[in-house]
Parts: structure tokens; sequence; C-alpha cells
């Protein structure tokens, strides 16, 4: 047994219960709402906060209790309006630090990297204070640190972000997860440079990898111990993989033994202003896209419910139990 | 920027309506009701005089009615200048002036905008972005006449792209003149997002009763055909055939021309309270985005019933210029119906972001019933299938701003109560469902 910390305060990780672990529920740029907040929020922000509200009742209705919202600084985190939505809404949400950059770095970071009179990146105590002390003044902590990979690969300022997450991780014990580009691989690369930091990659999600088809690397993330995230159901953007490609990863794997290495979500925002109104998404990706359609996919393919169980509480479960500094 | 100086002493004396649907001629007729005598400019981007929506998708669509039968009656604005086929392409707020078709910028003292919103339209990313023969929209009287020509020559397969209110009727009318229909819906339900996921299962379940094969959670990425539509692509994995198409995925209201214009557009034309978009220009109908007080919402509203009431109060603030007497503030209850598959299905109010959905009367399973929404302590909405009598009761409570409480105790209060069920969340995840939320410590 032990103590997750949540938007609205710690809580038992029995009680976690069906986790997302992979979601976001806003996506605002700080700078702009700050300085400019209808271009980011719209003239009408308690709608937003309504209908967020709203969209993550109807995910409780349908059997969810924890979801991840693995937002961070960088990409558009608002503690105090995640704490606020936490008090409507039946889902536990644990909230995440780390930074979403993919190679640029803000100037407060970019100038203060790990030096000889000063070994301790300001990356690390900026994740750290976000773990220890709490977010913003809310006093919600992170239970989660995310860091991500894209197509630049590992650059020096990525490889930089890593292992100040690696620190950060090390000293808290709360787990990490991740963004990767699966076709890319760079899961492995992410791999690589956390166990050169000395961490237990059984406390990694690697995620994003369900947007790959090559077992082969799935694989090689899940023996060396890391959970992967199948996380993007619903995205069937173009070029993307289509819900049936998607579930049947999922049930070879699941066949092939790994069902204790698999992390189910749909990485969908309630609400970005990352996109203006000429953006269309699939309408079907929504955050009750697993509870509707993935579940009885799964089970369509042969999935057992002791599989689902295990990928959907036992697995994210494990995750957040394992705590303490190492 | 004040209200033109001809105006302020003596009134508005040359008014324009853009658009020539029900909210344009709505308050063309209001206009005249309260006694403008000025000139007055009708614009409408179609060839048609104003005729009614709704049968487009109905008895339009299935042959019982003829272009005549939907004709809306003109004679009350009949003292006004048609310029139909006319398209207004600039509006130049400070100076108040049209521009119609490319001419000279035309002076008005008053305008209002009516352009409605135009159907959704999707690039495919197949060649030509999917532009093939078959590929349908359903918005104009137009697009109802083509479509209906493509329905009588009796194709193999038609295939509707979402299935909220329009695409629920063509499904309905398609399946009533016999023909296969499979209707691709993103949702986990039908109106989920609107009415709730249990109201939502319900017309799930009506759809395929009636024969519709309903795909549900999954969207079209792709159409396929050489000049004429054959398949389309589902994101899902799978390959329908289909010989119509039509794409019921909504609209955008019909702003493109106004982005220059000085008026703040935001998914449609935003108005104060009282409709006014800048002085002297009010909206209506389905352009505009006004706040509601009643429902402390920011909305467009794209109703039959408020393309009326909106037109109509819209032609009032204009005329009521620079006296405050006349700046009322609009703050209708909404109401809608839809008939699908031998239901009639209302609602009135607004079930956005409500905390709880009860079934008040009847009950879901008979497909006879009236729910009510409710938002902290407030009724905001009631939706009703089958039960046109119990929910017009409703109806009235919203308008009458009740709470929740109240609404509760009006139903016990009745002699012969419908009984009151609260609905159960609904789960696929039938083995985690019980599941408790995690406990604080």
């Amino acid at each position: 047994m032990a103590m997750v910390e949540t938007a609205g305060g710690p809580v038992e990780s029995a009680e976690l219960g069906p986790t997302l672990v992979h979601e976001h529920i806003v996506n605002i740029n700080a700078e702009v709402a700050r300085d400019q907040p209808p271009m980011s929020w719209g003239p009408d922000r308690t709608a937003i906060r309504d209908r967020v509200i709203a969209d993550l009742n109807d995910l409780a209705s349908r059997g969810i209790r924890t979801i991840v919202d693995a937002t961070v600084f960088g990409h558009g985190r608002d503690v105090a309006f995640v704490q606020d939505i936490s008090e409507h809404v039946g889902v536990n949400i644990i909230v995440a630090t780390g930074i979403y950059t993919f190679d640029h770095l803000p100037h407060f970071f970019d100038r203060r990297p790990p030096t000889a009179q000063r070994p301790r990146d300001a990356l690390t105590e900026f994740f750290v204070r976000d773990i220890v002390q709490g977010i913003a003044g809310t006093g919600v902590k992170a239970g989660i640190i995310k860091c991500a990979t894209d197509v630049q690969g590992l650059t020096p300022r990525n490889e930089r972000v890593l292992r100040a997450v690696a620190l950060a991780h090390r000293e808290t014990g709360v787990p990490i997860t991740t963004h990767t580009v699966a076709a890319e691989r760079n899961g492995l690369d992410q791999q690589r440079v956390f166990a050169a930091e000395g961490v237990d990659l059984t406390r990694v999600v690697i995620g994003h990898s369900g947007d790959s088809q090559d077992y082969d690397y799935l694989r090689a993330l899940m023996d060396a111990g890391s959970l992967i995230g199948a996380d993007r159901f619903g995205m069937h953007l173009p070029g993307r993989l289509s819900m049936d490609e998607r579930v049947a990863i999922v049930a070879d794997l699941c066949a092939q033994g790994y069902s204790d290495r698999i992390v189910l979500s749909h990485d969908y925002t309630l609400y970005s202003d990352w996109f203006d109104d000429s953006v269309v998404f699939p309408p079907e990706w929504r955050m009750t896209h697993i509870s509707d359609f993935t579940i009885p996919a799964l089970r369509a393919r042969g999935v057992t419910e002791e599989h689902i169980t295990r990928m959907l509480v036992d697995n994210p479960r494990r995750v957040f139990e394992a705590q303490g500094p190492y | 920027m004040g209200p033109h100086p001809s105006a302020e002493k003596t009134g508005p004396r040359r008014i324009a309506v853009v658009g020539a649907s029900l909210a344009g001629l709505e308050s063309a007729k209001e206009l005249r009701q309260a006694g403008f005598g000025g000139e007055l400019v009708i614009i409408g981007r179609e060839r048609h005089l104003p005729y009614d929506r709704p049968p487009l998708s109905k008895e339009l669509l299935d042959g019982r009615f003829g272009q005549q039968q939907i004709m809306l009656p003109t004679d009350e604005a009949v003292d006004a200048e048609w310029r139909l086929g006319g398209t207004a392409t600039g509006l130049d707020v400070g100076r108040r002036t049209l521009t119609i078709d490319g001419g000279e910028p035309e002076p008005f003292d008053g305008i209002i905008l009516a352009t409605g919103a135009d159907a959704r339209r999707p690039r495919f990313p197949g060649e030509g972005g999917g532009e093939l023969d078959g590929i349908h929209v359903l918005r104009t009287l137009d697009d109802a006449l083509a479509l209906e020509r493509d329905l009588s020559a009796a194709p193999g397969r038609v295939l509707v792209v979402g299935a909220g209110f329009i695409g629920a009727e063509v499904a309905s009318t398609c399946r009533s003149r016999g023909l296969d229909v499979t209707v691709v819906e993103g949702l986990s339900a039908p109106l989920e997002g609107t009415l709730g996921h249990p109201v939502g299962q319900v017309l799930s379940q009506l759809q395929r009763d009636h024969g519709v094969d309903l795909r549900l959670g999954t969207s079209v990425v792709d159409v396929h055909g050489a000049r004429r539509v054959e398949a389309v692509q589902l994101s899902d994995g799978g390959r329908v055939r289909a010989d119509v198409v039509v794409l019921a995925i909504g609209v955008t209201p019909a702003t493109g021309w106004l982005e220059h214009s000085g008026l703040t557009i935001d998914r449609g034309v935003l108005c104060d309270e009282t409709c006014l978009a800048a002085p002297g220009i009010v909206a209506a109908g389905d352009v505009a985005r006004w706040p509601n007080r009643r429902f402390a919402e920011v909305r467009r509203v794209e109703h039959w019933d408020n393309a009326i009431r909106q037109g109509r109060h819209a032609a009032r603030r204009l005329l009521a210029g620079a006296d405050p007497a006349g700046w009322a503030p609009y703050d209708p209850v909404p109401w809608f119906w839809s008939d699908q598959f031998g239901s009639k299905l209302q609602l009135a109010g607004s079930a956005r972001g409500f905390d709880e959905l009860r079934i008040v009367s009847g009950s879901l399973g008979s497909r006879r019933f009236v729910g009510l929404y409710r938002r902290d302590d407030m009724l905001i909405g009631a939706v009703s299938v089958n039960s046109a009598k119990a929910f017009l009761r409703y109806r009235t409570l919203i308008e009458r701003s009740a709470t929740w409480s109240e609404a509760v105790a009006a139903e016990r209060a009745r002699p012969t109560p419908a009984g009151v069920t609260r609905v159960p969340p609904s789960s696929t995840l039938n083995t985690l469902s019980t599941i408790p939320k995690g406990t604080r410590a």
C-alpha cells in the first residue's frame, strides 16, 4: 500500500482503479493565457470549464477512476485549473512535472546547465520542487515525471533533459513517462540514457509506443523492463494507425505474454489552445473511446478480462506503488 | 463611433438584411410590423425566395413535398428589394457600408446579419480531396433536390456520415424509401455530446431497430471511386461500399466575408446580449453568437425556432437604436425537435455541462420519456422522446427559471407520479464499473 499524489490530494494506490496513463486536461500556453487570456481560453472560459467537467464525469460513468494528466512545463500545464475541476469530477487526476520539448529550452534553463561549480541541473531542481513542494502554490504535488524525444532524436539538450528527469526520479521515486516517435525507435535511446543514470527501467513508461507495429522494437522495450504506452486510441489521423491495427498490436502482445508491460490511454486533450477551429480531429478521439470501443474490440480478439484488468488497473498501480528514492 | 446621424434623429431610413432564410425573413417582417417605412434591401445568396428548411431532410427528401410546399409566405415583407442570387462580399463597420457582388460600397443606416451557416465538407486525402459524384451535404434546397435525384435512382447503399439530427433524419427517410443505410458516427452514441450517453443509447437502438447499420466510434478517413463514389474507408480499419454518401457533420457559420469588417468574428458573429454586433448592426439566426444570460453561456443556436425569435428580436433591437428602453436582452429557452424513425425527439433549454440527467416520466427502455438536466441546483434542460405533452410542462418550468428542487417538487406534486428514475452510470466496462472512486486521505 502506498499513497499517490493527485490534484485532490493523496490517494491510496489500491484506490486508483482503472487508470488512463497518458491524457491531457488542458493545453494552455502560460504566457499567452497570462497576458492575452482570450487568445488562449477564448471568450468563455467558464464554458470550457463546464465542458471539461462534463467530459470527465462522462469518463467516470464508464468506470475509469484515475487519469494521468501528462501535461508539463512547455506543454500548457495549468495546475490551478486542474485542481479546481478535480473537485467536481469523479476521477482522480495525477498531475505531472517534467518538460515538453524536443530540443529547444527556455533561456531560464538553457543558461543553467549542470556545471562543475553547480552540478545540480536547474531542470532537476524544478522537477523536484514540483514533486516535493507542490506546484504554483496550489499544494498539488506532481506524481510522475514526463519528458519527450521526437524526430530530432537525442540532441545534446534532449539528453540533458533525460538525465535531469532521471536524477529527479531517483531523488524522489516518482515514476517516469515519456513521449516518443515510435517509428524512430527512440524509446530505446531514452532507456539507454536512463539506464546510464542508474534508473530502474521498470519504473518507466515509454509513451506512444502503440503507434508502432514494429514488434521487435516493442518487445525490446518491454524485455528491458519498461512498460509501453498503447496510449493513442482514437487518434486515427491520416498516416497513423487505424483502430483495428492499434487493437491488433495490444492483442498480439497480450497473447505473447506481455500484458503486464502494457498500459492504455488516448493522449487526448479536453481543451487545447494549440489549434484554431480549422483543425478537425476524428470525432471518436475522446476519453471514452477505450471504454466504449477498444475494450470490446480487445475482447473480440480474445484478450481476457484478466489481461484487461492488468493493463488498466494492475500495471498503473504497480507503476505508482513503486516509491522511494534510490 | 455613434449611430448614424440621420438614424439618431429620425430612425433608420435604409436597412439591409443580409441572408434571405428564416431569420432574415422574420427580421424583415418584424421591421415592417414595427412600423419601419424606409427602404429595405434583402440580399439572399440562394436563387430561391425564403423556404422552410426542416422538410428538406424529411418530406422533400422522400418526395412527399415539392418545392412549392416549402416556400415561406413573404407577403408581409413584400415592400422590400429582393436581391436573390446576390452575395454580400464586404462590410465596413465604421462607414456602415455593404459591398454586394463586388459593386461599390452601399451605405445603410442599419444592417441585419442573417447569413446562416454552411455545411461542413471535409477534404479527403484522395485525389481531388474526394470531390466525387454521389457525395452530398444537406443544407439548402438545391442540396436536397440533388440528393433526392440520387436517391430516386435507387442506389444500392446510402452511407450517412454523422448521426446528429440531420444525419439521423436523412437515414430515417432513406430507410422509409427502402434503401440500405449505413450511418457512421464518431461518438459512442448519437448526440451523446448534446444529450448525454443514456439518451444517445436510446437513439442508437432506435436506428438499429429500423435496420440502420450503425457504426459508432469511427469516422470516414477517405472516399474511393473513379468518378462516382464507390466505397469509404473508416478509421477503425473497415471499408464500406456506398453509392451515395451524405456528409452530415455539422456547419460552420457563414462569416468568411466578415473577416476584415471590424466585427468580432469568433465562431460566429459575436454580439452583445441584445444581439447587437456593432452600432447599427445586429445579427440573428445560425450566424449569431451571443451571451444568453439565462444559461450563462455564449453560443450559437442553430434551431428553426431560434431563427424566428432571434430574427424578430434583432429587428426590434436595431430599431431601438440609441434608446436604452429598447435594449432588451435576448435570453430564450432554445427549443428543438427532430422526427426520426417514427419517433419525435424534443429538447428545450441546454444540456451543456449537465451534472445529472434524471428521467421523470416514462422510461428510456420504452422510448417514451422525459428527462431533465440539472446543473448545480438549476433545471437547465429537458429532453423527451414521444412525450410531447409531459415535455411541454417542463419546458415551461425552464422558461420560469425553476430550480432543480422546484422541478423535482413539481413532479412529486402530480397526482399520478410517473415514477422518478435516476439514470445509472452506463458502462461497457462492466467488470470494472463498480470500483469506487479513490478515497481521499
